[in-house]
């Protein structure tokens, strides 16, 4: 089956930094890919790049991009399928609702704009969007202003906004950053819900590996502005190839079982530093000379993905 | 909110009487002696003492400020002994003239400013914005009389397509016997269009001497604060969202950037409704602002006190509509 989305070699550069240095992965239709990472890994440049809403000083470049079959590399192609055949959902709900309209009217504008609605069949559509997403007075939420509503409700309306024009893809970006924590689960299963409902594809980006486990289908690791490890998440968890996606994992699991987790040693390079043949290998435990000389290889183990020269497969695990 | 505008027009009374004193004693202060003006140069110093005691200057300070503000709380703002009419209906004549002017200026100021400062904020650093720059300085630059002036020459003088800068009609012409003494208005819904045309060619001049001042500060504000919301959170979700082209900036991007220009524009009303002096002396405009010149001229107390008392009420009323437009235009700005 040909995947919804098809991303194969994006860069980006801003002002002569690479943020993005060949970043390959795909959404297939009806699954939801997690895309997780430290923070400074390029998820969300990566988001951004399908949406072409990088600041003006970013230069991007794909190799291969389509979606739905079609050519994604014009710019004009990414800018159409804004809101239409691609839902954004933001991170930080509050601040991403304009301060000064009404809820119910930046829906229906929406939906108007999108859907080419009139007036009052939008206001129908948007009451029914609220409830889609579970808001149960959908008539007092659609005449409220975003700084009368909660962060939760907030990322609800957002969720709506994104499933207006009926698009095939959503892509959340950390849709739980500024909530709070006792609301982000439930935000995330409603969010992996309503794109089930949806008929839609999802691409959650998010730095938490436990949300993954929860709500993805597949998971994409990236470090450094590459997809490292890509695979079900199922494989993921059992048995990343990846050494930097298995520490993530096994943090993630200690932590979930609150036990102390190990940290990985070093920090993440920013953008302009220089980096080893693979960028990960200064704080890999697996590393050797020629992680920091050659590039690392692609293996591929059960449909699981991964760059490297010294993958964890199982023959080979250390532990 | 109508409790809210009462209280703001309560809370107004002290400062009134505050402003009253110093118009009083500020134009007892000005050089010149209103008796000796009135009687001529030929009047003996018999005749100026019995003017001085018509007038009531004879009296200590105190006292004529007693029988001022006595006149004042029944509305009666003294009597004008250069016009020979009472100052209030001097100013009732003359006011619809100021306020058709400053109204038309700020239309002109506000839909040129308005769309340049966010025009100027979306391309940033182009050329747009390098012209809004140079329209800003040039604004802050030129003084309104001196753009008057230049107005004139050019499209009177020379190009000879604007009427000469008789006032709010040709002379002789016959003004409108409309409601409102605003001539455009009232010669439109008199149906009187030859009258509605000639008013409309004499304001353009003294609109623009008048707005183009006001359009360097309220392109500025509307640019700086267009940049801070094109940066913000719901913009961006806005643009992830499909949003674009004139809608996003004309209805999602303004709205937001408009608090500031709201502002500015009561402050420049407040001005231009006492203070188009000059832009009036050009134009021979019969407004307030000639008024108050001539009434400085000639040490007319009560005029200049008149006037004074206006431009301060219409300063603190204006004050007061730019809060209820603030949270009109930004639902979270409360009333208290």
């Amino acid at each position: 089956m040909t995947p919804l989305l098809k991303v194969h070699g994006l860069e980006v550069e801003i002002e002569g930094l690479p943020i993005l240095r060949g970043v390959d992965m795909e959404v297939r239709q009806g699954e939801i890919l997690g895309v997780v990472g430290e923070t400074g890994a390029g998820k969300s440049m990566t988001a951004r790049s399908i949406l072409d809403l990088l600041p003006s000083a970013a230069t991007v470049s794909f190799r291969v991009c389509t979606f739905g079959g079609r050519d994604f590399i014009p710019a004009k192609e990414r800018q159409q399928a804004r809101g239409h055949r691609i839902g954004f959902v933001p991170q930080r709900p509050r601040g991403s609702l304009n301060p000064v309209f009404r809820v119910g009217t930046q829906l229906s504008d929406t939906l108007r704009r999108l859907r080419g609605m009139g007036r009052r069949e939008a206001k129908g559509e948007a009451l029914d969007l609220l409830r889609s997403v579970r808001i149960t007075d959908p008539k007092r939420v659609y005449r409220s202003y975003p700084h009368e509503l909660s962060g939760g409700m907030c990322q609800r309306v957002c969720i709506a906004i994104a499933l207006a024009g009926e698009p095939e893809l959503i892509i959340a970006d950390e849709p739980t950053t500024g909530l709070d924590v006792t609301i982000q689960a439930e935000m995330l299963k409603l969010l992996g819900d309503v794109i089930i409902e949806h008929n839609a594809a999802g691409m959650l980006i998010t730095h938490d590996l436990g949300v993954v486990a929860d709500v993805c289908d597949r998971v994409a690791v990236m470090y450094a502005g590459r997809v490292v490890n890509l695979g079900s998440t199922d494989e993921i968890y059992r048995a990343a190839l990846h050494p930097y996606a298995n520490q993530l994992v096994s943090i993630a699991t200690s932590l979930d079982s609150g036990g102390t987790p190990r940290e990985i040693p070093g920090r993440v390079p920013n953008p302009g530093d220089e980096l080893a043949a693979c960028a990960f290998a200064p704080r890999c435990f697996r590393a050797e000379t020629d992680c920091f000389e050659q590039e690392p290889p692609l293996v591929d183990i059960n449909g699981q993905q991964a760059f490297c020269h010294h993958a964890i497969t199982t023959e080979a695990l250390p532990l | 909110m109508l409790t809210y505008i009462a209280r703001r027009v309560i809370a107004l009374i002290p400062i009134l009487i505050g402003v009253t004193m110093v118009a009083f004693l500020v134009s007892r202060g000005l050089p010149g002696d209103p008796a000796r003006l009135y009687a001529g140069m030929q009047a003996s110093e018999l005749e100026v003492q019995a003017i001085r005691a018509s007038l009531g200057l004879d009296k200590p300070l105190y006292y004529q400020y007693w029988v001022y503000m006595q006149g004042l709380v029944q509305g009666d703002l003294g009597f004008s002994p250069r016009t020979g009419f009472p100052v209030a209906e001097d100013i009732r004549n003359r006011l619809p003239a100021t306020v058709e002017m400053v109204i038309f200026a700020l239309i002109f100021a506000l839909s040129v400013a308005l769309p340049l400062g966010v025009w100027a904020a979306v391309r940033r650093g182009k050329l747009i914005d390098r012209f809004s720059r140079f329209i800003s300085t040039l604004g802050v630059a030129v003084p309104d009389f001196w753009a008057a002036l230049i107005l004139v020459m050019i499209f009177f003088v020379f190009l000879d397509i604007a009427p000469p800068p008789v006032g709010r009609l040709d002379l002789g012409a016959v003004s409108p016997d409309g409601p409102t003494g605003f001539y455009i208005f009232d010669s439109l819904v008199r149906g009187q269009w030859a009258t509605f045309r000639n008013a409309l060619a004499h304001i353009i001049l003294p609109m623009v001497a008048l707005g183009f001042p006001a359009i360097a500060p309220i392109t500025r504000l509307t640019r700086n604060a267009t940049l801070s919301v094109l940066q913000s959170d719901y913009i961006a979700f806005g643009r992830a969202s499909g949003l674009r082209g004139a809608p996003l900036y004309l209805k999602y991007v303004l709205r937001n950037s408009l608090p500031g220009a709201i502002t500015m524009t009561g402050l420049i009303s407040g001005y231009m409704i006492g203070g188009a002096v000059l832009i009036e002396r050009v134009f021979s405009w019969p407004g307030v602002g000639l008024y108050a010149y001539n009434s400085l001229e000639r040490t007319d107390h009560a005029g200049i006190q008149g006037v004074v008392l206006l431009s301060a009420i219409t300063y603190l009323l204006v004050f007061l509509v730019v809060d209820l437009v603030q949270s009109i235009v930004d639902p979270r700005v409360r009333l208290k």
